[in-house]
């Protein structure tokens, strides 16, 4: 039974695909299926809005996510009134989505439920808290999207699973280089610097940090905003603080600076950059070193070799070429035969 | 229909302050006072009064602290269901999400029901819910959930017995549940519409205890104080501005207090050198006005006010260039409005920065004199501030104290002589302004004079 073991170790888990159509959902059936529920207490729910039966752009089929006794599940008013589950309503919460206030209920029996949960990091670490608090919850998983059309960060997660394959190109290399990059990103050290939870309050902006924690700035007010050859210095030991996106024209701007290279560059997590691999990789090799605040751990892939236009890839070559090139237990849930 | 406290919220002698200050533990306290309309009637403010002073002897007691705090967790769970309760006084069957509303808003009501009896206040009664309660929790848990219990019917247990070990088949059998489930909400819901009526009650009553507790608690962290009532003067002692003090505080800096008294038989004048603070305090008098109006502390060491049909605010920084209006005209139309108010028989407070300030100082003290001397005729609350020597008028007169030792002293004193203030000059000299320009102002001035 792939990764589920190693699921029990972590209090979050999210379930991330890099594309539509990448079996996210069917992933995350596995996983509810298989999780021993008796013994441990889970909680689900999802940052997409998007709860449709149908997919409205590809007119592919949309799971519902298959909940058993006992799972405690937050989505929005509108699904939980028509939901296909005998569940106990448990908490109705202020916050609104487009899809009306977040329900919280236990399922009282197997059944089907659609899930829209927190639309952003915020309120997505509310929903992790208040579940750990108030219903015992061992372990959260959250139904993540990885766009950038998305603000709720599945960053907040201390585990991740990662789901990948056809949709996002018809040519296994290109599918393994960019999950092979998107790998890496998650990858990014966590940085060591002091009072890091303070710094992701900060909202906007891009500040400077001094070699003994103290915060200063903004130096700029966003990335967008910024002089072209702008000036700025810091200390030996200080780093810099971007709030918002790593955009490829601050990235360029401060790898021409090699008093500004050697800085540590921290960002609030892996979502946040918006460079190209080369760029990245040119400015990691020439000494870069960037750091995030949220860190989580890739604990698995699972690819789906099926294009949404009907296109299947050959998955155990698939399979093979990505665990060669990230080095990360790599599965075909439907392939394999794993019931879902 | 009277001003909604929404409407007046961005005004901008800052309500928005005081309302931003007040720590309500529900969004339904804050919605109920947004729409609530201003009070017009002596007897309702006086309620209103009564309540806050019964509060605020509940919450200064410090031994009912632990109690304040409990009755606010319980509240901090209290949702706006109004449009639930009107769907079900219309007619229609709630649903689960509906029902667990009006479950979690029947268990705070008994809980701070509960609260309340054991202390002195009386103003407000909740009623009693625990019969809708049973209804809702048929198996007796008292936890706030909510689903369609199996205990409400035996043939609703047997079938999800059965559909939960797999027997038959799912689909007809789910389909047979929902049909059970549907009648035992029609059943519910039969229960439920006649009490509909008490819950709405609860939760319009839960709102006001919300309210009161964060009023009264308001009054102690601004120093605010609870009025007296009165037909004829308006007066407060100590006035200040909330807002404007906390702004001095933080830059360790005290707020002058403001004496200030103006009765229905005459218009009060004031005059005083530019940066007296004389717009501050028409903005304060209309700030204190409709807190009183509304029912909250007022900021002053002692007040005593009148109750009016209308409040007019004219300060001249309102230029209405969305409706293409001049700052002049502007003006003249509001001080219109409130002109054709005083005149309609209502009793109106009307507070007035410079009137015709903007324009040439002949016929603009012409203008200022005929307000005042029609003010005079009317039964009518007025301030009026300005400029000009307006000299062939009795009425009563304040001037602020001004430049004393190259400090602005903002306190108000009875003005005896008529002329008005030349400290324009000093004050442009004190700030550091040009002095060519001040310079040859002054021998202009020399000039005239002559």
């Amino acid at each position: 039974m792939p990764f589920i073991e190693e699921i029990l170790n972590y209090g979050t888990l999210s379930i991330a695909g890099l594309e539509k159509n990448t079996g996210k959902t069917e992933s995350l059936n596995y996983i509810l299926n298989r999780l021993t529920i008796n013994s441990i207490r889970v909680g689900v729910t999802s940052t997409g809005v998007d709860g449709e039966r149908i997919d409205q752009v590809t007119r592919t089929s949309k799971p519902e996510i298959f909940l058993k006794e006992g799972v405690v599940f937050t989505t929005s008013e509108k699904h939980y009134r028509e939901r296909k589950i005998l569940s106990e309503l448990l908490d109705i919460s202020d916050e609104t989505t487009s899809l009306g206030r977040l329900v919280t209920a236990k399922a009282l029996s197997g059944g089907k439920v659609m899930l829209s949960g927190p639309v952003s990091t915020a309120s997505l670490k509310r929903w992790i808290i208040s579940l750990k608090k108030r219903y015992n919850v061992d372990l959260c998983i959250i139904d993540g999207a990885l766009s950038r059309l998305s603000l709720a960060s599945p960053a907040v997660s201390e585990a991740m699973i990662l789901a990948t394959g056809a949709s996002l190109s018809l040519s296994i290399r290109e599918i393994v280089n960019k999950t092979a990059y998107a790998a890496e990103l998650i990858g990014l050290p966590l940085s060591q610097i002091t009072g890091r939870e303070t710094l992701l309050d900060y909202e906007q902006g891009i500040w400077t940090i001094g070699r003994d924690g103290e915060v200063c700035g903004p130096i700029f007010e966003s990335a967008f905003t910024m002089e072209k050859r702008s000036i700025f210095r810091i200390e030996d030991g200080g780093a810099i603080y971007l709030t918002g996106a790593l955009t490829e024209r601050f990235l360029k701007m401060i790898s021409t600076d090699t008093n500004l290279t050697e800085k540590e560059l921290i960002i609030k997590d892996f979502t946040r950059i918006f460079v190209t691999p080369a760029l990245l990789r040119n400015y990691l090799k020439k000494g870069g070193k960037i750091t995030v605040l949220q860190k989580t751990k890739l604990i698995a892939l699972t690819v789906n070799p099926i294009s949404p236009n009907g296109y299947t890839l050959d998955s155990n070559r698939l399979i093979d070429e990505l665990y060669g090139r990230v080095n990360i237990p790599v599965y075909d849930i439907k392939k394999n035969g794993y019931k879902i | 229909m009277g001003t909604r406290f929404k409407d007046i919220l961005d005004s901008t002698f800052g309500i928005r302050f005081i309302f931003s200050k007040l720590n309500l533990s529900s969004a339904l306290s804050g919605s109920l006072i947004k729409e609530s309309r201003v009070m017009t009637d002596v007897a309702d403010i006086s309620e209103a009064y009564r309540e806050l002073a019964e509060f605020n002897n509940f919450v200064n007691l410090t031994h009912n602290n632990s109690l304040i705090e409990k009755i606010k967790i319980e509240l901090f769970e209290l949702r706006d269901i109004r449009n639930t309760l009107i769907r079900i006084s219309e007619g229609s069957i709630p649903d689960d999400i509906e029902l667990f509303e009006i479950k979690s808003l029947s268990m705070i009501n008994q809980k701070v029901k509960t609260f309340l009896e054991s202390t002195e206040i009386n103003c407000i009664k909740l009623p009693d819910l625990e019969d809708v309660i049973n209804l809702l929790d048929p198996e007796g848990n008292r936890i706030t959930s909510f689903y369609i219990y199996d205990a409400y019917s035996s043939d609703l247990k047997e079938i999800r017995k059965e559909i939960s070990s797999g027997y038959i088949e799912s689909e007809d059998a789910i389909y047979k549940m929902s049909l059970i489930e549907d009648r035992i909400r029609g059943e519910i819901y039969l229960k439920l519409s006649v009490r509909v009526s008490d819950i709405y009650e609860s939760l319009i009553n839960l709102a006001r205890v919300d309210t009161l507790i964060a009023k009264a608690r308001q009054l102690k962290d601004l120093n605010l104080i609870i009025p007296s009532h009165s037909i004829n003067s308006t007066s407060y002692s100590g006035m200040f501005n909330p807002e404007v003090k906390e702004i001095l505080k933080s830059d360790r800096k005290e707020y002058q207090l403001i004496d200030i008294e103006f009765t229905v038989s005459e218009p009060l004048l004031i005059t005083g050198s530019n940066m007296g603070g004389k717009s501050l305090t028409l903005k304060t008098l209309a700030l204190c006005q409709y807190l009183y109006q509304f029912g909250f502390g007022i900021p002053a060491r002692e007040a005593s006010i009148v109750a009016v049909d209308k409040i007019f605010l004219s300060v001249g920084d309102e230029q209405d260039y969305r409706k293409g209006l001049s700052s002049f005209a502007a003006e003249i139309k509001r001080i219109d409005n409130m002109l054709s108010a005083a005149k309609g028989g209502k009793l109106i407070l009307s507070l007035t920065d410079e009137p015709a300030g903007s324009t040439n100082p002949k016929e603009g003290t012409a203008l200022a004199t005929a307000l005042l001397k029609v003010l005079m005729k009317k039964r009518a609350l007025s301030v009026v501030t300005t400029h000009y020597n307006i000299e062939n008028i009795v009425c009563k007169r304040l001037k602020v104290v001004g430049f004393e030792n190259g400090v602005m002293n903002y306190k108000l004193s009875t003005a005896i002589d008529t002329s008005a203030p030349g400290e324009a000059l000093r004050i442009a000299e004190a700030m550091g302004a040009d002095s060519e320009w001040i310079s040859i102002a002054k021998a202009e001035l020399g000039v005239n004079k002559r």
